[in-house]
């Protein structure tokens, strides 16, 4: 039930180089845009074709540039849903999850479309067309169809890019029915990491073609491996860093000395922690009480969003500018009421157990 | 009123009419899909009717594919005589002559089909053949209709090569053009209105009906 | 506003700029300038006589024609519009013509069905050199010639000819008509070409025409008929016996003169028309075409030429 991928691909102006393992655990492919996600699932459902490599699911070898084999796309038994659902505009909702069974008998064809559209929530639009549907009702249809064939694997690209944010909910929940019952591999691509996260056990990320990093998602979210990579899952504070006496870490860019929990045998380049793991309190707290990695900290600009607000905070001093800060913290709403209108300093604590070092 | 020049005409544009559409479609399939770095020279070799006058296709017919030249001979030897004077040869003439018209507009209807439908219809199993027939015939009909009216009224239109290699048989190559070009030349105006009214008349019934029942189809299936 | 007047002013500069070409080809000394001794009436010629005679009228010609004439012209320029069956007899008369009387020339040659319906409809030609005399009458009777002044310049001849590489025996006549090699028989069309009629004619009158109808092909002039033939894609046809004789079909058939009781006389006239622009040149044309150097080379083309001077 694995899917082993290890091509390469050189265009014009892009080099693609990617090596990973998937099983039936979804895998989530992440990555910037341009990383080489879509054309990694292109070729896995065969509709490009790699330079050099291996491609091989379930055992059975879709690509060997060194033996010569190269299967057809209609032959691969790979379902591709795409962003924009591309479902066949002139035929019914029923004809579409239909499309690929064509090899079977009228009954079971009927049969096994029908356990589809049942599966998908959708039996009542049967007849009708997609442009008459919604966004949310054209993706499960695409998913139904796509099921239909009973594929070996599935590839999603970014199918749910296109939707609306409130429709998203209910189709990741879909989907996430869906996967539970299906015995094949799963590969997702997206650049949502939130979604990503969700849906798939296992993460892969791209950066400029090549694989960053390759894992279990809370492996690659706790201890990603490089600078890159913390970026691309989310991490917004960064720091150059020395080694300090007695195993502490020196952060450069913050001009504070920390403790790390995390084992450190070469000097870390950058230190590093989420805005989430960063905590501000009122200054109320006497330094005598201040735990270890804990500063005063000056509001340099905030940034409101519906629930929650991102402080960009200056440690040791004053900001001259909102743009003379250190680290961002995100706070939920409750929480900065309480101590918004209270006078700074504040306190920052960038807990050790939460800060991560990376190599590069 | 020459009927048996009009049947004649309508009998060549609706044969011409119906090579095309089996002979375009491959064509056209071809143009639009491949990818041979050299294509652009298939594309300008069919292209090249339009930009070239129908004389030089009837002097090659003519004087080309005459008995006294090797083309001409072989096809003598096939076919028992040569190619001008025929309605043979009227239609191998308006097939070449046509063929842009045709291939054109069938080659842009397959280009309006999203390429990941296309694509989403290999992924489901389905051979080229059969993504051909049951996603890109259907969603490029407006494509193909406009390619074989415009190849029948082009060939309804046809003078230049039939004067030149058709020999003005009643019933085998006088089609409605030359004999209205005829009536006109013996001085006999009025016959020659009388079917030069009757051809425009029917030739803009056959378009509006086609264009009007097209405009559906085009409406339907327009990208997003 | 002011884009579209810009566009305007460049598209009428390009205009300009192709039509020039277009003005200066026309001009007469080019077209005299041809570098082979005898002038091949072209279909470039054909074409341009009707621009050159286009842009005369719209008067700028008058300014080219004063700039490019060389000094000594004083005859002007002759538009002639000339029967099919004259092509390259024409073309000897012309070039002679011209030695002779320092007058330019523009041949154009078709069917005279076809000329009789553009000079009718205004085609501004000097003079008219029809193989059907008929149709000079006509322009008389219908004022766009003056009364009486048709000029029977010429008696055509009709003949079966056939090619040097068929094997068929003119000497037959008509009969090898019934060879089953003969597929096809190009004649000129009935309807406007006075050849064809003749053709159709003696068919008839020999009664060889219910046999052979079924295969004729025809030409919309007489030379697109000798071209059919020549080029084989007709068997056998029948012909003016002026082209037969013309240096492009000499020496490639051979020919039977079909018996004069077979036809009516193809009584050839040339008329000066009411519109010509040169009508001086015009009548000094028809007057050398009665001399003994146009009569003879006439006779050499296989014409017949009128016991004196006939007139109407």
């Amino acid at each position: 039930m694995s899917i082993e991928v290890a091509i390469e691909k050189k265009t014009a102006d892009f080099h693609l180089a990617v090596e990973f393992t998937a099983d039936s655990i979804p895998m989530g492919l992440l990555g910037p845009s341009g990383s080489g996600k879509s054309m990694t699932l292109r070729a896995i459902a065969g509709l490009e074709t790699p330079d050099s490599g291996r491609i091989v699911l379930h055992g059975r070898v879709l690509f060997d540039s060194s033996r010569r084999i190269n299967v057809p796309a209609r032959a691969r038994r790979v379902g591709l849903l795409f962003q924009n659902y591309a479902l066949f505009p002139h035929l019914t909702v029923a004809e579409n999850v239909a499309f690929g069974l064509r090899k079977l008998k009228g009954d079971d064809r009927a049969r096994r479309a029908n356990r589809q559209l049942t599966a998908m929530h959708i039996d009542h639009l049967a007849s009708r067309y997609p442009a008459t549907l919604s966004g949310g009702e054209q993706q499960r249809v695409a998913l139904a169809r796509a099921m239909a064939v009973e594929p070996s694997a599935l590839l999603l690209d970014e199918p749910f890019s296109a939707l609306d944010t409130h429709l998203r909910g209910a189709l990741e929940r879909q989907l996430r029915e869906t996967l539970q019952s299906y015995k094949g591999s799963t590969l997702f691509v997206s650049h949502n990491l939130e979604e990503a996260y969700r849906i798939c056990g296992e993460l892969v990320v791209l950066s400029d073609g090549r694989v960053a990093a390759h894992g279990s998602k809370e492996e690659i979210f706790r201890h990603p491996p490089t600078l890159e990579v913390a970026r691309l899952t989310g991490c917004k504070n960064f720091s150059r860093s020395l080694r300090a006496a007695d195993g502490r870490v020196e952060a450069l860019d913050w001009g504070s000395s920390l403790r790390v929990t995390q084992p450190f045998a070469q000097t870390p380049a950058h230190v590093a922690i989420r805005a989430h793991h960063v905590r501000v309190r009122p200054s109320e707290i006497a330094s005598a009480e201040r735990g270890e990695n804990t500063f005063p900290c000056w509001l340099a600009a905030i940034t409101e969003t519906p629930f929650r607000v991102t402080l960009d905070l200056r440690i040791g001093g004053p900001p001259s500018s909102p743009g003379d800060f250190h680290v961002q913290a995100e706070v939920f709403k409750p929480e900065w009421d309480s101590f918004r209108n209270l006078p700074q300093p504040w306190t920052v604590e960038l807990s050790a157990d939460r800060l991560f070092l990376l190599p590069d | 009123m020459n009927w048996q020049a009009i049947r004649l005409s309508l009998e060549l544009a609706g044969s011409v009419a119906g090579i095309l559409l089996v002979a375009g479609l491959p064509i056209a399939y071809w143009v639009t899909f491949s990818r041979w770095r050299w294509k652009f020279l298939v594309e300008a070799i069919v292209a090249l009717p339009l930009v070239l006058p129908p004389t030089v296709l009837g002097y090659y017919i003519l004087a080309g594919l005459g008995p006294r030249n090797l083309p001409g001979k072989i096809w003598q030897s096939w076919f028992g005589q040569p190619l001008p004077f025929t309605f043979g040869g009227l239609l191998v003439a308006s097939v070449l002559y046509s063929l842009p018209f045709a291939v054109q507009p069938i080659s842009a209807g397959f280009e309006s089909v999203d390429r990941r439908l296309i694509e989403a219809s290999w992924t489901l199993g389905a051979s080229p053949l059969a993504t051909f027939f049951r996603v890109i015939l259907p969603l490029s009909t407006a494509g193909v209709v406009t390619g074989m009216v415009l190849s029948f009224a082009h060939t309804i239109g046809e003078f230049g090569v039939v004067l030149m290699v058709g020999g003005n048989i009643p019933g085998v190559t006088r089609t409605v053009s030359i004999d209205i070009y005829d009536q006109v030349q013996a001085g006999n105006y009025d016959a020659a209105n009388r079917t030069a009214l009757l051809l425009l008349f029917f030739s803009f019934l056959v378009l509006s009906i086609v264009y009007g029942m097209n405009r559906r189809a085009l409406s339907l299936w327009r990208k997003p | 506003m002011r884009r579209n007047k810009k566009i305007f002013r460049v598209l009428a500069l390009a205009g300009l700029v192709f039509a020039t070409p277009g003005l200066v080809l026309s001009a007469p000394n080019v077209s005299a300038v041809t570098p082979s001794g005898a002038r091949n009436p072209s279909y470039f010629q054909r074409a341009e006589g009707g621009i050159a005679l286009f842009a005369r009228n719209q008067g700028l010609f008058s300014l080219t024609a004063i700039s490019l004439q060389a000094p000594q012209k004083t005859c002007g320029t002759v538009t002639v519009a000339a029967a099919s069956d004259l092509a390259d007899a024409m073309n000897e008369i012309v070039t002679n013509f011209e030695k002779a009387t320092g007058c330019n020339v523009r041949v154009s040659v078709g069917s005279s069905g076809n000329f009789l319906t553009q000079i009718e409809n205004g085609a501004p030609f000097d003079l008219f050199f029809s193989a059907d005399i008929e149709y000079p009458k006509k322009l008389e009777r219908d004022g766009l010639a003056a009364p009486g002044s048709t000029y029977l310049y010429a008696v055509g001849k009709i003949v079966l000819w056939v090619g040097n590489d068929s094997g068929l025996d003119v000497g037959k006549g008509f009969g090898a008509l019934r060879d089953p090699s003969v597929r096809k028989i190009a004649i000129a069309n009935p309807l406007h070409a006075p050849y064809g009629r003749a053709a159709q004619e003696a068919l008839r009158k020999s009664g060889m025409y219910e046999e052979v109808k079924d295969r004729l092909v025809l030409g919309e002039n007489i030379s697109q008929t000798a071209q059919f033939v020549e080029s084989g894609n007709a068997q056998a046809g029948i012909l003016a016996l002026s082209l037969a004789l013309a240096p492009s079909l000499k020496q490639k058939g051979r020919y039977w003169a079909i018996p004069e009781n077979l036809y009516a006389p193809l009584e050839q006239g040339a008329v000066v028309l009411r519109g010509a622009q040169n009508p001086r040149g015009a009548r000094l044309l028809i007057e050398y075409i009665k001399s003994p150097g146009a009569t003879s080379l006439l006779e050499r083309y296989g014409f017949s030429l009128p016991r004196g001077e006939k007139r109407r």
